[in-house]
């Protein structure tokens, strides 16, 4: 029993099982991740020895191992993460100070550090993210 | 046009529409979805020998239709609308929180879940309907709503495997996937999927490499499914 850095893939279209991709680059559990439709983004998460404040990315279209985009504002585990195809955001989470409401973000297409977003309207750890259109 | 065949020699003599004179475009690949031209332009992958045509001119949002079947257009699985639903802080909650992606501030009431729930996964979306899968002890439920009402959401079906902590969500804006997620007893490989447009129960649709849970799931064009890392 162990956290993994495990990567592995389907194709939407076709059932079957999942296929390795690849590794992060640490083991980590209760993580987060979100795309723009090309990269993807992995987000925190807890790792072997603390939660990690890093975020990976990977392009999906070729298989290999993830490389490093940036760093969050904080260490975050348990936080979930959602997409535009522009901005990834990652909200709530525990981190050194608790659980907190915080929303961080990036530009998919560039690598960097994340900002602050804005706030959830509570702390919140362990929710369930998606996106859809406004209209 | 003169009417006479012979005597329309341009390019463009015969043409009516302003956006289609001259040759196609011919460059190797599909155009791309942020090719911004006007409706009825026309481009040649020369690859592939497919004629494509802009039908919906809408700045970096294009779409671009094939002649023999393909379709460029943006990914329906994420939107500007972003919802975080149920989680705990001492206690479960079926709070629907939600921003626009595309403005920096904070979180608005969007509504409720179907009941209170500590969730940990990602819902596949269609763009115009979400989806929140799993929750609390070995939940199998999928909450639905649409994105563009605020409101409640509503029972969507049930997963084949009650899932916490995951399980780790997929979509390619038709076909919604979820794989993983802590289980009674163990871990689970199982991936499910679901026709977000059309409510009932999730399908058997393969294993995940290992059961884990703690795991996360994003999507690419053209219907790649990612999952990643999680607890085995």
């Amino acid at each position: 029993m162990a956290k993994t850095d495990i990567i592995e893939y389907i194709a939407i279209d076709t059932l079957g099982n999942a296929t390795d991709f690849g590794n992060l680059n640490n083991n980590a559990n209760y993580c987060s991740s979100c795309s723009n439709g090309t990269r993807g983004l992995f987000m925190g998460g807890s790792g072997d020895a603390s939660d990690l404040d890093e975020i990976d990315y990977i392009t999906i279209a070729s298989l290999g191992n993830a490389s490093d985009f940036g760093d969050l504002t904080d260490d975050r585990d348990d936080a979930k993460a959602l997409s535009d195809g522009t901005k990834g955001c990652l909200g709530g989470g525990p981190s050194g100070a608790g659980t907190t409401d915080t929303i961080d973000y990036v530009n998919i297409a560039s690598l960097g550090n994340a900002s602050d977003f804005g706030n959830l309207t509570a702390n919140t750890q362990s929710p369930s993210t998606c996106s859809g259109n406004i209209s | 046009m003169s009417g006479k065949v012979s005597d329309n020699l341009g390019r463009s003599s015969g043409l009516t529409k302003a956006a289609s004179t001259g040759d196609p475009t011919a460059t190797a690949g599909n155009p791309a979805v942020d090719r911004d031209e006007s409706v009825g332009t026309r481009y040649i992958n020369t690859t592939s020998g497919e004629l494509f045509i802009c039908t919906d001119a809408t700045a970096g949002e294009n779409v671009w239709t094939g002649q023999l079947g393909s379709t460029v257009q943006p990914p329906k699985y994420f939107g500007g609308r972003g919802i975080w639903s149920g989680g705990y802080n001492g206690s479960q909650t079926d709070k629907m929180d939600y921003i626009t992606v595309a403005s920096l501030g904070n979180c608005s009431d969007f509504g409720n879940l179907t009941r209170t729930k500590e969730l940990g996964s990602e819902g596949p979306s269609s763009g115009v309907r979400g989806t929140a899968p799993g929750g609390t002890t070995n939940s199998t439920d999928i909450d639905y709503w649409t994105f563009a009402s605020l409101g409640n959401a509503a029972d969507f079906g049930d997963l084949t495997v009650g899932v916490q902590y995951g399980p780790a969500g997929m979509s390619n804006g038709t076909r919604g996937v979820m794989g993983g997620g802590a289980r009674s007893g163990g871990y689970s490989d199982t991936i499910n999927y679901i026709t977000i447009a059309a409510t009932g129960n999730a399908t058997d649709f393969g294993n995940m490499t290992s059961g884990r849970s703690g795991v996360t799931g994003c999507s690419s064009d053209p219907g790649r499914g990612i999952i990643w890392g999680g607890y085995e």
